[in-house]
């Protein structure tokens, strides 16, 4: 026991000055006043939390749901298919897993890059289409908020994926046997067996999905430019151009509320999402 | 086909990458019979009812079920159902669940009526809203069998349903089965490895060996009559004297006959093993076996002599 | 399922692997253009020699490398030691803590501890610079090798160590000669899985790295936002090579 609270003890440190502290810092701040130039200031106040009901921040928060949502609606719809034919590709399954995971492994920031010099106006897709006489002035591809969906899903896919294949790995055949053998053609199959079955994993993929959907900064920041603000950009520049920390304070409280709010709602006893 | 065949193999073979699993069988399945299919493992007798069922394509040969031909269907459109050896049990569906969920599809009248009764048959009905990980092994062999008969297939093809039960239920279970099958009047098809299964509950049994069917007939026949060393060997323990085959419990040991060597005598319970070595004539030195009420006479090293009835000799 | 079903399934596969790869190749192919406008003119290297001759893109290079090994060495050391301290006996708040720490998003972990690190420059002369990203990045790789490494003892026989014990050895010696050579597979992934994630990360990074400490990352965004610059296509296809041969050397290392 003396051994494990030694080698403890330097996480633990390392937990509360990197995580716990900060946190703390956090919710004091969200309490105070914003600084002349910069900072914080005293009085205690909860105009911070208040402000968050502007609408002018309710249309950020709206959106930045409905992007959240659709991304991972797409990756499941994306996601799903391809988790079966892994899972039914036999001996070549690891290879089939392993181009899905190595998307991952490369940078996130490249990845996202790939589709600025993709969409851009003097980018390939433009320009290609301008080659073939298709169009004469470029398609504004990039800044809006289809291209940050876009992105998402490029980024997030693999994780949708890997928890969908290991619910459709542990499913046993013969109960889709058996489905047919009590006269369920393939579609119905699918939906009375395989998805209720695959719940977990669809609950697991689309937390893992959603939450940093969310709370996404860098997509939204290089593919949405400054049209397409998320609460992830409002709160970057409530630090940064801005200069009001109270208040980003505030909004980054909100956003892991939200975060936690819906990783209790979608746990289920005996289950674990990490 | 003959009115009472439900169902019927014309020359199925089915072959897999590297080997033929099974071979040219031709079958015919008389209605509201309890038949048996029976071999080895490995034998090709799954395989056999995974065609039938839908799950495998025949690589020749067609299978015929009330006069239709279904090797070409897929499994949801034939009227046959399957017990599976691990059951299969949906474990997101209650036991109700479970059984009501092919008539979903089929919209069947009075659906409730039927499960209701079905589970009574089984006698689940009182656990009809649990899961099937709450169940014992005997409960959940119910529910694959509910499950299935609830359809009122022609044929049930049970794939060694009694595999996963503990040998002590596994011997009620076998009664209870061979009444479930007399009270619903539904033709089992049942596979096993296991001959004493296959005798007593079989009105009829088709012997298996690597991919080929050996023998079909009665279970006396085939244990009476074995055409082949195989099938005789195959359905229990058989003394094999110039050729001719003698079961040990055909064989007794009295004052006047063959003479033998008693070289050991093994104690199971109700009867008695005696092994002994015939020593005249040119049966010198090979082995039989008897099987007594009684060894207490016999000990190793004693001579004796042995003798059995013409009519139970086995010629092959 | 029949085949039509599958056919299906496996052209839709087609196009979803080729969502996630194309666009990385699309890019690789035009970093060799001779062109700097997105049409094909040619192979040329130049881009790559623009790379190779810009100090600023190499220095911000080392530092990111410098970082990375850094903060993978030390977050997999003390989060393989607390994974096994947490095996022994869970802490809820530690768990809790990890749990937060990967839920968190990244540019709230950043601004946090940029608020914090403010805040601890009021009472000493520190500046922020390499030492704050490598603390930021150790914290937030952490909880990636905590959580690979328990994963791994989840399946470990706990009777080993107790046999161990049970034939002399001391319980720091039980976990040197028995428990860490079983968890050897894992702790290579954990420092994997640092590396990669400390060596990507922008956000966190941008938010605590002070002037002496421009990381890849940052150089790359910084381009990326500024426009047109094949010479970026260069640097992303050499950053995706690297960490490729990486991932297939570690891959090979494993199976060893």
């Amino acid at each position: 026991m003396r051994l494990r609270n030694a080698f403890l003890a330097p996480t633990a440190i390392l937990m509360a000055v990197t995580m716990l502290a900060p946190l703390a810092i956090i919710v004091v701040y969200s309490l105070l006043t914003r600084g002349a130039y910069g900072g914080v200031e005293l009085p205690w106040t909860l105009e911070n939390f208040t402000r968050l009901w502007d609408p002018v921040y309710g249309v950020i928060f709206v959106r930045s749901f409905w992007i959240a949502a659709v991304s991972t609606a797409l990756c499941l719809i994306l996601g799903f298919p391809l988790a079966m034919f892994i899972a039914r590709s036999g001996p070549r399954k690891n290879l089939y897993l392993s181009l899905v995971i190595l998307p991952f492994w490369t940078s996130f920031l490249i990845r996202t890059y790939a589709w600025m010099f993709l969409l851009r106006d003097t980018g390939i897709v433009n320009s290609a289409l301008q080659g073939l006489g298709i169009i004469r002035e470029p398609l504004a591809l990039l800044y809006n908020d289809g291209v940050v969906i876009l992105g998402l899903v490029y980024g997030f896919l693999p994780f949708m994926v890997l928890p969908l294949y290991a619910t459709l790995e542990r499913l046993d055949p013969s109960l889709l046997e058996a489905a047919a053998d009590l006269g369920a053609r393939p579609r119905d199959t699918l939906v009375r067996v395989t998805l209720p079955l695959c719940a977990p994993g669809i609950r697991a993929g689309a937390i893992l999905v959603f939450v940093p959907c969310l709370g996404t900064y860098l997509t939204s920041d290089l593919l949405g430019g400054s049209k397409t603000v998320l609460i992830g950009n409002l709160v970057q520049n409530q630090f940064t151009a801005s200069r009001d920390w109270p208040f980003g304070a505030a909004l980054s409280l909100a956003l892991m509320a939200i975060a936690m709010i819906l990783l209790f709602a979608a746990r289920r006893r005996g289950e674990e999402l990490l | 086909m003959p009115p009472e065949t439900v169902l019927q193999l014309r020359d199925v073979s089915k072959d897999f990458a590297t080997q033929r699993a099974v071979a040219d069988v031709s079958l015919d399945i008389p209605r509201g019979a309890f038949f048996s299919l029976l071999g080895p493992s490995g034998c090709g007798k799954t395989t056999i009812l995974r065609m039938i069922a839908g799950f495998e394509t025949p690589t020749s040969g067609e299978v015929w079920l009330n006069g239709q031909r279904i090797d070409p269907l897929p499994p949801y459109q034939r009227n046959v159902n399957t017990v599976f050896q691990s059951y299969a049990l949906f474990p997101h569906l209650t036991v109700q669940g479970n059984v009501e969920f092919g008539l979903r599809r089929n919209r069947v009248a009075e659906a409730e009526k039927r499960v209701r009764e079905v589970l009574q048959q089984v006698r689940l009905e009182a656990k009809a809203s649990r899961r099937p990980s709450e169940l014992s092994g005997g409960e959940r062999q119910r529910v694959a069998l509910a499950r299935a008969i609830v359809l009122q297939p022609d044929v049930l093809l049970l794939d060694e349903p009694l595999s996963a039960l503990d040998p002590q239920l596994r011997k009620q279970v076998r009664g209870e089965l061979r009444d479930l099958q007399r009270r619903v009047g539904v033709t089992f098809l049942f596979v096993t490895h296991d001959q004493e299964e296959a005798l007593s509950m079989s009105d009829q049994i088709a012997v298996m060996n690597a991919g080929a069917l050996e023998q079909v007939g009665t279970p006396r026949e085939v244990y009476a009559r074995p055409r082949t060393r195989f099938v005789a060997d195959f359905l229990g323990a058989m003394n094999w004297i110039d050729g001719i085959g003698v079961r040990p419990e055909a064989v007794s040991i009295c004052p006047q006959g063959r003479k033998a060597v008693v070289t050991g005598v093994t104690y199971l319970g109700s009867f008695c093993h005696v092994a002994m070595t015939l020593v005249n004539g040119e049966d010198g030195g090979e082995t039989i076996h008897a099987q007594v009420a009684s060894g207490d006479a016999f000990t190793a090293g004693q001579a004796v002599c042995v003798t059995w009835n013409r009519e139970d000799e086995v010629r092959v | 399922m029949n085949k039509g079903a599958k056919r299906g399934l496996a052209v839709y596969a087609v196009f979803v692997y080729a969502f996630l790869h194309v666009p990385l190749l699309i890019l690789a192919v035009f970093s060799f253009n001779s062109s700097r406008f997105s049409v094909w003119q040619g192979f040329s290297l130049q881009w790559y020699r623009a790379v190779a001759a810009d100090p600023n893109l190499i220095e911000a290079s080392l530092n990111s490398l410098l970082i990375a090994i850094a903060a993978t060495v030390a977050a997999t050391i003390l989060g393989t030691l607390a994974a096994y301290g947490l095996w022994k006996r869970s802490s809820a708040w530690l768990s809790g803590s990890m749990y937060l720490s990967l839920v968190t998003p990244e540019i709230v972990t950043g601004v946090s501890l940029l608020a914090l690190f403010q805040w601890i420059f009021r009472f000493a002369h520190l500046r922020l610079g390499m030492h704050t990203v490598i603390l930021a990045h150790v914290g937030f790789s952490l909880a990636y090798v905590v959580v690979v490494v328990l994963a791994r003892l989840r399946g470990f026989d706990r009777t080993l160590e107790e046999a161990a014990l049970d034939l002399g050895a001391t319980e720091f010696g039980a976990f040197w000669r028995v428990t860490l050579p079983y968890l050897a597979p894992a702790i290579a992934a954990a420092a994997m899985l640092a590396f990669t994630v400390s060596i990507d990360d922008y956000v966190i990074t941008s938010l605590v790295a002070g002037v002496d400490s421009q990381t890849l990352p940052m150089v790359i965004y910084a381009m990326a936002r500024r426009g047109v610059n094949p010479a970026l296509n260069a640097v992303s296809t050499l950053v995706v090579f690297g960490l490729g041969m990486l991932i297939m050397l570690s891959e090979r290392f494993r199976k060893a």
